[in-house]
């Protein structure tokens, strides 16, 4: 039965107008993403469907989880205290589909970290519609001093990366990286639902190779690769697969392993999840509670008192549901090519969907 | 499966009391088999434990299953049982109602085809039972959950204790094998499960990113590489396996960081450490060791691809973040591919497995895995300093000595000679601190050119700040002299010869158990052990421990 998307985390700030455009705007995601890349080895892509078309009573979700913090610093660092430095420096490194903001005192101390999983598609939509929302959320979420000038410009469109949005220490409200958005996480299931062929016969089913192969994100990233390879392990299955409505990153839990809390406060009482539904958490708080003799800075994790919020990220995962249908029911048309891979008669294949499959590598 | 190889190894953690309630009123008594107590060095043969030393057990697996004369003896009826017992309000203080499943496989990563069907791939699964209570029980088993055979072994926390008791099934019957107070003296140190827990705790051997031979989010275990058939791949364990990341960091980090932590507690009386000995030999010693590797997978490897080198091979990288300034050593040292492809082949490099003619040339998933510092060593030093055993500029000189070989470091070791066997806490007189401080004079001013009064110039060097300084400012030239070094294919020469034969003295260890951990290499069965000097080069030095 065909349906409407509903919003990440089953949020309730959009009135009808706005919800009919969320919609919109996210099939536009699975419709972009139906289609191959122009290029050889781009794949059919003939076992990635959009759910809002309609799903079957076979159909089974796939909670798909990685860690918080980005890889990318973590490969390139020697030391946990270099990553962590490297990620609070500059906003646009935490490319994981999380980011964060670290609230300290005159002191430097750390009195609040805030997380968020939120696209900035979604406030871009809302903001269209019911920009008083927008900046009710800021207020609440961010600063009582957000004033409406501050999210839009001349023009009266709005600013992601606004001043209340743009680095690690004045406030995060949304997600303003470039890869982290919903519509890149709908690419990523659907690129990676192209069942690749190794030289030798076997599937390539490992995360990079197959990333590598099929070029749908980023190689270096927790998420992408990991995000692709449960995908294609769906696709090998013979599951048609897409992504489970809501549409949405969401956190999959925080860890509190190792946490030491002054006064014995258990780490729980510090975390709250501020915006989405259970389980479908899109936005986290860490702040001691009220009435609290210490504040953030003063609690340690592994033996170190949180100076960063990248401490606290280590612990996070964030998810996205996968979804697959049909099991079983789908033909697998290997591809034998990477994407972009020259072709038998070093002819440049045309985009037509399901044609690019019969072109084998050389 | 070798259940040989299988029955030297076991795992876990939890604290809290657990309960033990009577056996259900009414029911008819019948005969169950006896728990058989072999703790070797100790035990002679195998022998039936009576009911009074079967009482003394108080972790959760022992107050779930033996307690109640239960005796399951698949895996699967375990995890039923488990499932049943924890949901049983009688029994919620030993309740361990979380499953956690983790995969690896030294095989993991080759498929499963017609000419890879008899390779011994040693797919095995860790299951962690817990609660949110903090009870905890890890079991490490094989990939028939359904037979009476093979690898079941537990592990679990007994909080009366405050250490973990070691059980496993063999051949139709439950063992104790002992708990980790066993393994930090004679005679049954080093042995039974304690020659892989060499010093009692939990043992994930390839604990840091990217978890080589781990099921993980750096690289999965896919379906593909068990049998198409085996019955595994529908089976509850493959239906909700967990990235070993997560074990990493919410079960065996703060699991071998709770062990520790009783230890000192078991050990100071009063304000004095007993055993002082059984900790300050982690400091000094290899006891143990984890494998690390590249992010970087060997098929991406090729001329122009950098690798990064995980810098745990050069340094104790973790115990200077914590004892030298915060980002005095930064940035990672990388080597081209095409370096990287050509020692591999001088060196002759493979996964190899003998038993069934299996060699695949190169290295293993992961580029550069190699023994580094153990975390349960770190756990140690770390807990010396928060227990107030040494000051931050002892263990820092200390480790100083020889910093270039983070492992195997035969002048560290040397040091072990002036640790005292008790010592109060603090550095007042009596204190270890203080004897320690005594000997290295001694020993300095008979040999003024020796480690001992290496350390006493460095502490001798200001203040903790200066002292830091110093330090910090020879370890980083060393990381810069090694990040240059390592641009040239001779420095990536020395860098593989380095961890071929860190290699070498994997394989002599209890924990090495599978002929695939690490590949091998084809230099001489003599070649002597190489160290690394300060200038990022290697020397051979025949005389090596281990």
């Amino acid at each position: 039965m065909a349906f409407k998307f509903t919003p990440p985390g089953d949020l309730t700030d959009m009135n009808a107008a706005a919800a009919e455009d969320w919609h919109n705007e996210v099939t536009s995601y699975f419709n972009a993403s139906r289609v191959p890349p122009p290029i050889s080895f781009g794949g059919s892509r003939n076992q990635f469907f959009n759910p809002a078309d309609g799903i079957s009573a076979d159909a089974i979700e796939k909670e798909i989880g990685w860690a918080a913090f980005p890889r990318p610093l973590s490969i390139a660092s020697a030391t946990d205290e270099e990553r962590w430095f490297l990620a609070e420096e500059n906003r646009l490194e935490q490319v994981e589909y999380c980011e964060w903001s670290t609230t300290r005192d005159s002191n430097g101390k750390v009195t609040k970290i805030s997380f968020t999983c939120e696209d900035r598609n979604y406030f871009r939509i809302l903001f269209r519609r019911q920009p008083d929302v927008v900046l009710a959320l800021y207020r609440e979420h961010v600063s009582p001093d957000v004033e409406m000038s501050d999210l839009m410009d001349g023009l009266g469109n709005y600013i992601p990366a606004n001043r209340w949005n743009a680095n690690s220490s004045d406030g995060a409200m949304h997600m303003i990286g470039q890869p982290n958005t919903i519509g890149a996480a709908v690419e990523l299931v659907a690129g990676a639902s192209v069942v690749r062929r190794n030289a030798d016969g076997t599937l390539k089913t490992g995360a990079r190779e197959l990333i590598l192969c099929g070029r749908y994100g980023d190689v270096e990233r927790h998420s992408d690769p990991t995000i692709g390879a449960e995908a294609n392990e769906l696709a090998r299955a013979g599951h048609f697969v897409s992504v489970a409505n809501p549409p949405q990153l969401a956190f999959e839990s925080i860890s509190f392993a190792g946490w030491d809390v002054p006064d014995g406060v258990a780490p729980e009482a510090c975390w709250s999840y501020t915006r989405g539904s259970q389980g479908r958490a899109v936005r986290g708080v860490l702040q001691a509670p009220e009435g609290a003799s210490f504040v953030i800075g003063d609690i340690k994790i592994d033996d170190k008192e949180i100076r960063f919020g990248g401490q606290v990220a280590d612990g996070i995962r964030i998810k996205v549901t996968g979804l697959a249908h049909r099991l079983g029911q789908a033909l697998i048309e290997p591809e034998d090519g990477c994407l972009g891979d020259p072709v038998v008669g070093g002819a440049t294949p045309t985009p037509e969907v399901g044609q690019l499959n019969r072109l084998r590598r050389i | 499966m070798n259940e040989a190889l299988y029955n030297k190894r076991i795992l876990v953690e939890p604290d809290e009391k657990f309960a033990k309630t009577p056996l259900s009123q009414g029911a008819a008594p019948i005969a169950v088999a006896p728990v058989l107590r072999m703790v070797v060095g100790l035990d002679p043969s195998p022998t039936p434990m009576t009911q009074a030393e079967l009482d003394t057990l108080g972790d959760p697996f022992a107050c779930l299953i033996l307690l109640h004369d239960e005796r399951p003896m698949t895996v699967d009826a375990l995890l039923d049982r488990f499932d049943i017992l924890s949901s049983d309000a009688a029994l919620a203080r030993s309740a361990v109602p979380k499953e956690q499943v983790f995969l690896l496989g030294e095989g993991g990563q080759i498929p499963f085809t017609p000419t890879t069907a008899t390779l011994a791939r040693a797919l095995r699964f860790v299951v962690a039972r817990t609660s949110s209570a903090g009870n905890l029980i890890l079991m490490s088993v094989d990939d028939q959950p359904m037979s009476e055979n093979g690898l079941m072994q537990v592990l679990s926390w007994d909080p009366d204790k405050g250490a973990y008791n070691f059980y496993q099934r063999r051949t139709g019957t439950w063992f104790y094998s002992g708990d980790s107070t066993h393994a930090l003296a004679s005679p049954t140190r080093g042995r039974g499960p304690f020659d892989g827990h060499v010093n009692g705790s939990l043992v994930m051997k390839e604990l840091r990113a990217p978890w080589l031979h781990w099921d993980s989010q750096a690289v999965p275990i896919p379906p593909e590489a068990f049998a198409p058939d085996s019955p595994i791949l529908n089976h509850r364990l493959m239906a909700n396996t967990v990235g070993a990341e997560v074990l990493e960091t919410e079960i065996i980090q703060p699991g071998i960081d709770r062990w520790t932590n009783a230890r000192f507690d078991l050990s100071i009386q009063g304000v004095e450490l007993r055993n002082a000995d059984t900790f300050l030999r982690q400091l000094v010693e290899t006891t143990a060791v984890n494998i690390v590797s590249s992010d970087r997978e060997f098929r991406e490897v090729a001329d122009g691809v950098k690798v990064n080198v995980p810098s745990e091979i050069l340094l104790n990288i973790e115990a200077w973040a914590r004892l030298l300034d915060p980002l005095t050593i930064r940035g990672r040292v990388q080597i081209d591919g095409g370096h990287l492809l050509q020692a591999i082949d001088s060196l002759g490099l493979a996964l190899e497995d003998r038993e069934t003619g299996f060699r695949q040339p190169g290295e293993a998933f992961f580029c550069l895995a190699c023994p580094s510092p153990a975390f349960e060593d770190l756990s140690t030093i770390f807990g010396l300093l928060d227990h107030g055993v040494l000051s931050t500029g002892l263990v820092r000189a200390i480790l100083a000595v020889d910093f270039c070989n983070p492992i195997q470091s035969v002048r560290r070791s040397s040091l072990l000679r002036h640790m005292p066997k008790t010592g109060v806490l603090g550095d007042g007189p009596g204190s270890c601190q203080a004897k320690i401080l005594d000997a290295f004079s001694a020993e300095a001013a008979a040999r003024p050119d020796s480690d001992e009064a290496q350390v006493l110039d460095w502490l001798g060097t200001g203040d903790d700040d200066a002292q830091r300084a110093r330090i910090g400012g020879e370890i980083a030239a060393y990381y810069d002299a090694a990040k240059q070094a390592m641009q040239t294919q001779e420095g990536v020469m020395d860098l593989m010869r380095l961890i071929v034969s860190r290699r070498r003295y994997f394989r002599t260890l209890g924990v090495s158990e599978f002929s695939m951990t690490l590949p091998i290499d084809t230099l001489p069965m003599d070649m002597a052990p190489v160290m690394m000097a300060p200038d990022a080069t290697i020397f051979e030095q025949p005389d090596l421990i281990g």
